[in-house]
């Protein structure tokens, strides 16, 4: 057996809007080829915790890494902690791939240039090989006639399997979803969820936010609970909803399952 | 007096009014003085306006002051003002004389009049452009620029190439309007000497006493101009509607809240 290989690192990361704090001390970890599920009544924290993976939020406390490498910090000079710049930032941020709840396509490109733009612009990459590889993941996503559409002429399920091929293509070391079909009308959620049960038999690494709890059981091998900003459970999915460690756990498991 | 009033009243002169209208060979050189103007200014003044939006959202402090002291204090002044400052005002402050009679620019042989209303015409347009554009990049959804930084693009490549793009739709439409309005106020320049088209009433006017031919007539050619232009804003926001259509219709049909809003367990029940 192989060591697992750690891709994040979230330590102890506090966060605060104002004074409210959404996460208080949260801190776990994902080792590569992981799907990790992340459930919690609303206001726990569960979409505040992937914008800082991402660095979409600055945090207050605490540290995130990914490949062990901090994401959105930096040590000065004098040792003190400071957010990195721009460039910095954006370097990391490449690591990590980012599906919305609301897709957030962009709309005045085509379902392929919204494949193509990350790694054109960003990667480098030309424009031929970009083009391919984005036609390959068209139809991976199973999408591969709509590539010259705008995301304003596809359904909400189509729009989420771009933004999934579009996160692909930039070949990123960790994914994050958001909720990725709560935005989605119910017979639009399974053509998502089938592509994601897909990237994750490819043992990619995955961090989802979802309680859509057949894709928890079907697909993930680890189910984190948060609440208030910490975890409450962290286990393999049976266990956790067979022997919840917290009475509040099984309260809000018996509400979702 | 009252004799000649009446008399003018009732004799509008055909003949001035024609001139005025139609004599071409008299009208060209101002006609194309106030298109010249005009759009030399909308050119730089947009480019002052992305910078002073851009400014007033920036990271640094510094600039978001200097643009917000920038729209503040050119939105409270009258462009007659601003026009006779930069004109009369700045070459004493300066101590330069910064507009002579004749200049050169870019090999051409101009007026310093003409170069100081640009001037003061782009410092007054600059910033009611700045709050145009600086309305249309706020009114794009903030998902996009999460998405492209999530990309990994840096902030000003997120901006060039996400959100400008999309920005331009919303900003189009007020910045012609604002060009409309451009086009009325290089009338202005009438007052430091600069020959564009009211002046070159006015100048009539002086001369024959008739403000009824020579004021009706440059009327209808502003009306002119700025009915061509209504033409051309017409056309340019059709095509920048197009593709946008089908979003268009969805957004005001389809608003429709996440199941998992409506769903979400209170946290008071754990």
């Amino acid at each position: 057996m192989t060591l697992p290989i750690g891709v994040l690192s979230v330590r102890d990361v506090t966060k605060s809007f104002g004074s409210t704090p959404v996460l208080r001390g949260m801190s776990m970890e994902v080792t590569q080829g992981e799907v990790v599920c992340i459930i919690g009544p609303s206001g726990s924290g569960k979409t505040t915790l992937l914008r800082c993976i991402a660095h979409l939020e600055r945090i207050d406390g605490g540290i995130i890494e990914v490949n062990g490498q901090a994401i959105g910090y930096r040590r000065n000079k004098k040792g003190k902690v400071v957010e990195d710049s721009d460039r910095n930032v954006a370097q990391a941020r490449r690591a990590v791939g980012f599906v919305f709840q609301r897709f957030n396509l962009f709309p005045h490109l085509t379902a392929l240039e919204n494949i193509t733009v990350g790694p054109l612009h960003v990667l480098g990459v030309d424009k031929e090989q970009a083009r391919s590889e984005a036609v390959v993941l068209l139809e991976r996503v199973g999408l591969s006639d709509k590539g010259g559409n705008y995301p304003s002429e596809l359904s909400g399920g189509q729009q989420q399997r771009v933004a999934i091929a579009r996160v692909l293509a930039m070949r990123p070391a960790l994914m994050l979803f958001d909720e990725p079909t709560s935005a989605l009308d119910p017979e639009m959620i399974d053509e998502v969820l089938l592509v994601m049960r897909e990237l994750a038999l490819e043992n990619r690494t995955m961090v989802v936010v979802s309680h859509e709890m057949g894709f928890v059981r079907g697909a993930a091998h680890r189910l984190v609970v948060m609440d208030a900003g910490q975890v409450l459970e962290d286990g393999p999915p049976e266990q956790v909803f067979a022997n919840p460690r917290t009475e509040r756990t099984r309260r809000f498991l018996a509400k979702v399952l | 007096m009252y004799e000649v009033l009446a008399a003018v009243r009732l004799h509008f002169d055909w003949e001035l009014f024609a001139e005025r209208l139609f004599g071409i060979d008299l009208l060209w050189h101002a006609i194309v003085t106030t298109v010249v103007v005009s759009i030399i200014v909308q050119v730089l003044a947009t480019a002052v306006g992305v910078v002073s939006a851009l400014s007033w959202m920036s990271r640094y402090r510094i600039l978001r002051i200097l643009a917000r002291v920038y729209v503040m204090v050119i939105r409270a002044t009258p462009p007659i003002v601003t026009i006779f400052y930069v004109y009369f005002a700045t070459p004493l402050l300066f101590g330069v004389d910064l507009f002579p009679g004749r200049m050169h620019i870019l090999g051409l042989q101009v007026s310093g009049a003409i170069v100081a209303g640009i001037l003061a015409l782009t410092v007054n347009d600059g910033a009611f452009n700045s709050e145009i554009i600086r309305a249309g990049i706020t009114s794009i959804d903030p998902g996009q620029m999460d998405a492209a930084q999530a990309l990994g693009m840096r902030q000003q490549q997120a901006m060039r190439r996400i959100i400008l793009p999309q920005a331009v739709r919303v900003i189009i439409p007020p910045l012609g309007n604002q060009f409309n309005s451009l086009v009325k106020m290089t009338s202005l320049l009438a007052f430091i000497g600069v020959q564009e088209m009211f002046l070159n009433a006015q100048l009539v006017y002086a001369r024959t006493f008739r403000p009824a031919e020579v004021f009706t007539a440059v009327a209808i050619w502003y009306i002119v101009l700025l009915s061509l232009w209504n033409l051309v804003q017409v056309r340019i926001e059709r095509r920048l509607a197009r593709g946008f259509q089908a979003l268009d219709r969805r957004a005001t049909t389809r608003v429709k809240p996440a199941p998992s809003e409506l769903g979400k367990v209170p946290r008071s029940s754990l």
